[in-house]
């Protein structure tokens, strides 16, 4: 194609169009001696090209039904059409009736069309009638499965159609300032809120007082979330809630209500269409409501009197009596207008004593509340387009800002919406994809967990490459290796909204402030088919790996410098059945079996949010579990698999000093109907190594298992699309021997999770 | 000079013909779990020879056996060290905090003596066969925040306890003879790091204690950031003089955790401590100091072992059996009282025994915090005392550390004294009256203290923290507690209660709270009162009424610990006594019991027992509506 070097540089598209119309008229201008009179359509299923006129005339060619053949002359029946480019190659076809009265060949364009109007290239008949081989294609590569050739089967004319128009008749059509509003232009009415139909909100239409190739899409989600759960948590050792709450874990029972508004907001320059566009700018604001209700004081702020109803009682009674100190009462409630009992000690004279009575039960308060809102940046990112680099719109773009990233399939090792600059792109038909990339981790927000933009960047960098290669090692499977590299240099303490400090962790030897780590990570990912490698299998995998290695300057429970040496390893097989896909899970993340020697060899993430095992239906990855009397760290975060016993995924650091994971799971999805789908899974844990738990908590445990987390959930989509889907899931963890050592109890034998969360999407 | 043995003068021997060569460290001289006098000189030897290394011009090092006898006393340098307790949170002068210990009455030159015994007697009073802790140890778990660096945690576990083993308390051993422990310590429990634990097989022996220069603070760490080492003086000098008797590493506080914090031994670069070698047998570069009631001067002297008789700690025969109790303590109290004095509602003997007894019975299937290998049950003290606060029993299980001999003693006479309605009058009588004012502000009730609410010391406790609620910063004072000025050496009543008697040292008193004369009044809390969990009013029943008739209490372990064992212990006993009641004429037998929830402080935690509290079931809610 000689056309093609061209297109090198778009930016002179538009030129070259022009001159790519120069140069598809001047064949015509070669041939303008047989510039073709008409055109015809075999109707026939398969007709005859001859040599001559003449039924008797040798066969040339035959060409099947749909085809459309330049006529340059006609004797009566006889049609002379072009063969192919050649000079003088050309054939004559017999016009023939059919049954029902139709033609064999259908006059198409009728004659006396005007040529130059006619868009395309001109038709030979013999390109037609081609080898069969689609040219270009390497043998190995061509798409599986039989092709057939398109065949156009077109009505048959009835008379009544209209012709073209004449080209000395007076123009009928009107020129239209903006191709974009034809149809308003036409007297149709879409209104702004109606996002189905063309709507300059949407993206749809340019702005066309920005410019005609520049678009706005403005976005909202609405998600409401009502969650009720049974957590372990500790009872605060100053204030009880209850006079009964004599033990170190207090009533599980919590439930969390959230609701968060998204507004997604973007303009593009471009063509969205037919090329990557130049540029994006987007901002995401987020406004989000939460509130939480536990049993327990202490658990939601650090101030337990910070607690619903004992809010007041801080601040009631102070009384500066007492040489300049402060003193405050706090009013036992029940207390007043209580007559004291009669308690006397066995040597007063008994005769002071009055009868007991029953025992009187004071007012209980049985929980504790905490209302708290944000508002913050999910989103703020410039992309700009760099370049084209092949006529398949291959491409390089940098993308600078708060952005969303993840960098394997299921978002295992780093799925942040975090600041940073991002270059990447794709090659050889986006066969080859590549990230290049630094991230700055933003300070998220405690209670809603969103970007706090109003606090300074984290001293936490990401530098990462990844490339993906598509169709390696088989086709319809893609793979990615990665190197991200991790490094933290915060030094300074820091409390969390509620007032607990969150950096470093609580735990162990924990020094004032946290100290430095810095971990490469290695990685391969992959996604896909197996079917080129077991066709009748049908399988699906996803898998990735991981190898962990740096230094920890000084690891909290180790109480030393650390080098981290940590593996992960996730995989899921699947396979659909029709409506119903079958999943089977495994995952290994590394453990440490020694954590006061010096080598760290649990494995952690950087920002872990997990789309594997159930995801967020199951309750191991959905609850974080505090590791009560262990520290001020959790088991496990929240959205998140791994057991790395941080102080917070959001707000902690990394911590390799952690007992690891074994995970085993099968799990299926259910397309009950195309509005509804249910989500079941059953995943075995167990911690790899138990020794850090048995150190922090100075405790042996009598085996490594966490317990059987069983979940299921709906999804329910009303209107068969996004802009309404309704979740509900609901999942238990029955304790095995490990995690009952560590929690034990009736209450804690069997935890619930369960949430109903709706999105609304405009 | 009869320590000096044949061994010894040929090892002095040794040495004169092979002078330039180093000695190895101290060798043991037996293997008796003892300190023996030549090992007592080869540790001192050892200090000694260390701090001349360091240029240390001044130095005193105490060296006791495990129930506090002191062995050694020794000085280096003509003009002994001058004291000053600080805190380093307070400029000026407060309670005990930025005092000059040489300036106190009866102290002058004998104040770097007393520290030296004190940090010694504290790294052998907190240290077991299963756990070594240091003085470094004591100062990290007795501080506002736990850990002392993270604003809005609780107290450290032991938050108080420097106010124990008081030398002015009735129950602690007085005279500079070896003899039964557990000894008093001239300065109560050090927070001071230079005191470390000593062992002979995995035995523990004894202590040391050290005080350095000049001018020496007896203080506290309040840096305890691990990554900034401290590098102490006198920290390097004890450490380095423990050679040939250090614990096993896995013992050591830095190896064991409480509610997943890891606790501190020593803050000194390993590669400053000198090598573990010694040049000679016997110390001559200083002298041997006497001090009265501790250390007659004349030498290093061998100790007891502990669990013989002459010890003081002993295993107990009859209902105890298995279990080690006070052969006689004090003498003018019994370990088993009639209940005259309380007629028919005081604890009988058996009783006493029974709540014991059920008490070392939880604390022997109890896990243990504190000590190390995993899986140990926790090693404890009960004890009982009646409501005036006479110690009618203790028991211990075998290895429980010696500082819960007087601490149990504080804690059970804290629960039963907070607890009747006689409290605020005797608070005022002690001169505690400004904190009955303030409790009554913070309850809200002019009758605080005087009602008859049931106080455990957990209670007591959380109204004696320099924050309430406990170590939420920019909260006000608890109303026991000082306020901003408030320091380990400035802690509000427990320290006010016995500060005169501190601070005029008056060692033979038979109790510890004095009035505004000096003269001792005896309001139930003779060896002073405590602030950190493990002690329960106990409440018996009769015609419908309510007494109060005593407490129990454990120490020994972590705190949650104490707590537990006492608390389930009482219950325990109670259902034993109630399902078998004493064949006597009494018609309806009540036995002791704990009180009734409705008279507990409403709001403030009573108890709280730990996490996965049992060796032997996976029960985590042992405590739950009790």
């Amino acid at each position: 194609m000689p056309h093609a070097k061209l297109f090198d540089n778009p930016r002179s598209s538009r030129f070259l169009l022009r001159c790519l119309l120069c140069l598809s008229l001047l064949p015509l201008v070669l041939e303008a001696a047989l510039a073709p009179i008409m055109t015809v359509q075999v109707a026939a299923p398969r007709v005859r090209l001859l040599r001559t006129p003449n039924d008797k005339a040798g066969v040339v060619a035959e060409v099947d039904r749909g085809r459309l053949l330049d006529v340059l002359s006609r004797q009566g029946d006889w049609y002379l059409v072009r063969l192919s480019n050649l000079p003088g190659a050309t054939a004559w076809v017999k016009q023939s009736s059919l049954a029902h009265g139709d033609s064999a060949l259908i006059p198409f364009v009728a004659p006396g069309t005007a040529i130059g109007a006619r868009r395309g290239p001109v038709r030979y008949a013999e390109d037609e009638i081609g080898s069969g081989q689609e040219p270009g294609k390497m043998p190995g590569l061509a798409r599986p499965g039989p092709r057939g050739r398109p065949v156009v089967t077109l009505p048959p004319a009835t008379g009544l159609e209209l012709s073209a128009p004449a080209p000395n008749l007076p123009r009928e059509s009107l020129p239209l300032p903006d191709r974009w509003r034809i149809m308003q232009s036409l007297g149709f009415k879409f209104p702004w809120y109606d996002p189905y139909n063309q709507n300059v909100l949407k993206g749809d239409i340019p702005v066309r007082e920005l410019g005609d190739d520049i678009f706005i899409n403005v976005g909202a989600v609405v998600d409401g979330l009502a969650e009720f759960r049974e957590v372990p948590i500790p009872v605060n050792p100053t204030i009880a809630l209850r006079d009964t709450a004599s033990d170190a874990f207090g009533d599980p029972t919590q439930n969390l209500q959230a609701a968060t508004v998204l507004l997604n907001l973007s303009l593009t320059k471009g063509n969205t269409t037919y090329m990557p566009p130049e540029l994006e700018l987007r901002l995401a604001p987020v406004f989000n409501y939460n509130r939480a209700e536990v049993r327990e004081a202490g658990v939601l702020r650090a101030d337990p009197l910070a607690c619903g109803d004992y809010d007041q009682l801080g601040d009631v009674f102070t009384s500066a009596s007492d040489a300049g100190n402060p003193v405050v009462g706090i009013d036992v409630p029940g207390d007043d207008g209580l007559d004291l009992l009669p308690v006397v000690p066995a040597e007063d004279p008994v005769s002071d004593l009055e009868p007991t009575g029953p025992f009187e039960v004071y007012r209980q308060r049985d929980h504790c509340t905490r209302h708290d809102s944000f508002a913050g940046i999910q989103e703020f990112f410039l992309d700009y387009h760099l370049r084209d680099v092949s006529p398949r719109y291959d491409f390089d773009s940098i993308r600078v800002g708060i952005q969303p990233y993840t960098n394997d399939f299921r978002g295992f090792l780093f799925q942040d919406l975090a600041f940073g600059v991002r270059l990447f792109g794709n090659r050889d038909n986006n066969h080859w994809q590549y990230n290049l990339a630094w991230f700055r981790r933003i300070e998220k927000d405690t209670n809603s967990g969103l970007n706090d933009i109003t606090r300074a960047l984290r001293e936490d960098d990401t530098f990462l490459f990844n490339v993906y290669r598509q169709d390696f090692p088989l086709v319809g499977f893609t793979s990615e290796l990665s190197v991200a590299h991790n490094r933290n240099g915060e030094d300074q303490q820091y409390q969390d909204t509620n007032d607990f400090v969150i950096r470093p962790a609580i735990v162990g030897s924990a020094a004032q402030d946290p100290e430095p780590y810095q971990v490469t990570y290695l990685g391969y990912s992959g996604d896909g088919h197996l079917r080129a490698l077991w066709p009748a299998g049908r399988l699906n995998l996803t898998t990735s790996t991981y190898v962990a290695l740096g230094s920890h300057d000084f690891n909290p429970i180790a109480g030393d410098h650390q080098n981290i040496r940590a593996f992960f390893h996730a995989s899921e097989l699947s396979r659909d059945f029709n409506w119903i896909r079958l999943r089977g899970s495994v995952l290994y993340a590394s453990g440490d079996s020694d954590p006061l020697d010096e080598d760290a060899t649990g494995f952690d993430a950087i920002f872990e949010n997990p789309l594997f095992a159930g995801a967020d239906t199951s309750y191991w990855v959905r609850q974080g579990i505090p590791l009560v009397g262990g520290g001020g760290i959790a088991l496990s975060g929240r959205n998140g698999v791994l057991a790395n016993l941080r102080s917070s995924k959001e707000q902690g650091q990394s911590n390799f000093v952690n007992p690891g994971l074994f995970l085993l799971g099968v799990g299926g999805d259910f397309d009950i109907a195309p509005q509804l789908r249910l989500i079941a899974n059953v995943n075995h844990l167990r911690f790899a190594e138990t020794e850090t738990l048995e150190f922090l908590r100075a405790q042996t445990l009598r085996d490594n298992e966490i317990g059987f987390d069983l979940s299921a959930g709906v999804q329910w989509r009303p209107y068969f699309n996004q802009n309404m889907v309704i979740n509900a899931s609901g999942a238990v963890l029955l304790a095995g021997r490990g995690l009952r050592d560590l929690y034990g109890g009736q209450r804690h034998n069997t935890l619930y999770s369960t949430f109903i969360n709706a999105l609304f999407t405009f | 000079m009869t320590r000096l043995r044949l061994p010894a003068l040929f090892l002095l021997v040794l040495c004169a013909l092979c002078a330039p060569l180093a000695f190895a460290a101290c060798g043991v001289h037996d293997t008796l779990p003892r300190l023996h006098a030549e090992e007592v000189d080869c540790i001192v030897q050892q200090a000694v020879e260390v701090s001349t290394r360091k240029g240390v011009t001044a130095m005193t090092v105490a060296v006791t056996d495990r129930v506090g006898n002191v062995l050694g006393l020794y000085q280096l340098g003509a003009t002994p060290s001058r004291v000053r307790i600080r805190s380093g949170l307070l400029s000026a002068v407060r309670a005990l905090d930025n005092v000059v210990l040489n300036d106190l009455p009866i102290v002058g030159d004998s104040a770097a003596p007393r520290a030296a015994i004190a940090k010694a007697i504290t790294a052998a009073y907190f240290s077991s066969a299963g756990n070594a802790f240091s003085t470094r140890t004591a100062g990290f778990i007795v501080q506002r925040h736990f850990p002392p660096l993270f604003p809005n945690t609780p107290g450290g576990p032991l938050f108080g306890v420097q106010f124990s083993q008081l030398a002015c308390g009735d129950f602690v051993q007085k005279g500079a003879a070896i003899g039964p422990g557990s000894r008093a310590s001239p300065l109560g429990a050090a927070a001071d790091p230079g005191g470390f634990p000593l062992y002979k097989s995995g035995q523990m022996v004894g202590a040391i204690g050290v005080v350095a220069g000049a001018n020496s603070i007896y203080g506290i760490d309040l840096d305890t950031n691990p990554v900034a080492l401290d590098n102490d003086l006198e920290e390097i000098i004890a450490q380095s003089a423990t050679a040939g008797f250090r614990p096993k590493l896995g013992i050591r506080a830095d190896r064991i955790t409480a509610g997943g914090i890891t606790l501190r031994y020593t803050d000194s670069d390993g590669r400053l401590l000198t090598p573990d070698t010694v040049t000679g047998a016997v110390p001559t570069a200083g002298v041997w100091v006497p001090l009265t009631n501790y250390f007659p001067g004349t030498g290093a002297r061998t100790g007891v072992q502990y669990g013989q008789a002459e010890s003081g700690f002993q295993p107990a025969t009859g209902t105890l059996e298995g279990y080690f109790s006070l052969p006689r303590r004090p003498p003018r109290e019994s370990v088993f009282p009639s209940t005259a004095s309380q007629g028919a509602l005081g604890l009988t003997q058996r009783e006493v025994e029974t709540l014991l007894k059920q008490t070392l019975d939880v604390a022997r299937v109890t896990r243990s915090q504190i000590r190390r290998p995993l899986g140990e049950y926790a090693q404890v003290t009960a004890t009982v005392v009646d409501a005036s606060g006479n110690v009618l029993g203790q028991a211990r299980t075998p290895d429980a550390l010696i500082d819960s001999s007087d601490v149990t003693i504080q804690k059970a006479r804290t629960a039963v004294f907070f607890s009747r309605p006689t409290a605020a009058d005797r608070l005022t009588l002690a001169g505690g009256g400004s904190y009955v004012t303030s409790a009554q502000t913070f309850f809200g009730r002019s009758d605080a203290f005087r009602n008859g609410r049931a106080f455990s010391t957990r209670a007591v406790g959380s109204i004696h923290r320099p924050n309430f609620p406990d170590g939420i910063d920019g909260k006000p004072r608890g109303p026991l507690s000082r306020g901003a000025d408030w320091s380990p050496f400035n802690v509000g009543l427990e320290l006010d209660l016995v500060l005169r008697n501190l601070q005029i040292l008056r060692e033979t008193p038979s109790t510890c709270t004095l009035n505004s004369s000096n003269v001792g009044v005896n309001i139930g809390l003779a060896n002073g009162m405590t602030i950190f969990p493990g002690g329960f009013p106990i409440y018996r029943e009769m015609n419908g009424s309510l007494y109060i008739i005593g407490a129990i209490s454990a120490s020994g372990d972590g705190s949650d610990q104490s707590d537990l064992i006492a608390f389930v212990g009482l219950q325990r006993a109670t259902e034993a006594l109630a399902a078998a009641p004493p064949p006597t004429l009494m018609v309806a037998y009540k036995p002791p019991r704990h009180p009734p929830s409705s008279i507990r402080v409403s709001g403030l935690k009573y108890v709280q027992c730990p996490q996965s509290p049992f060796l032997d079931s996976t029960v985590q809610d042992p405590c739950a509506g009790l």
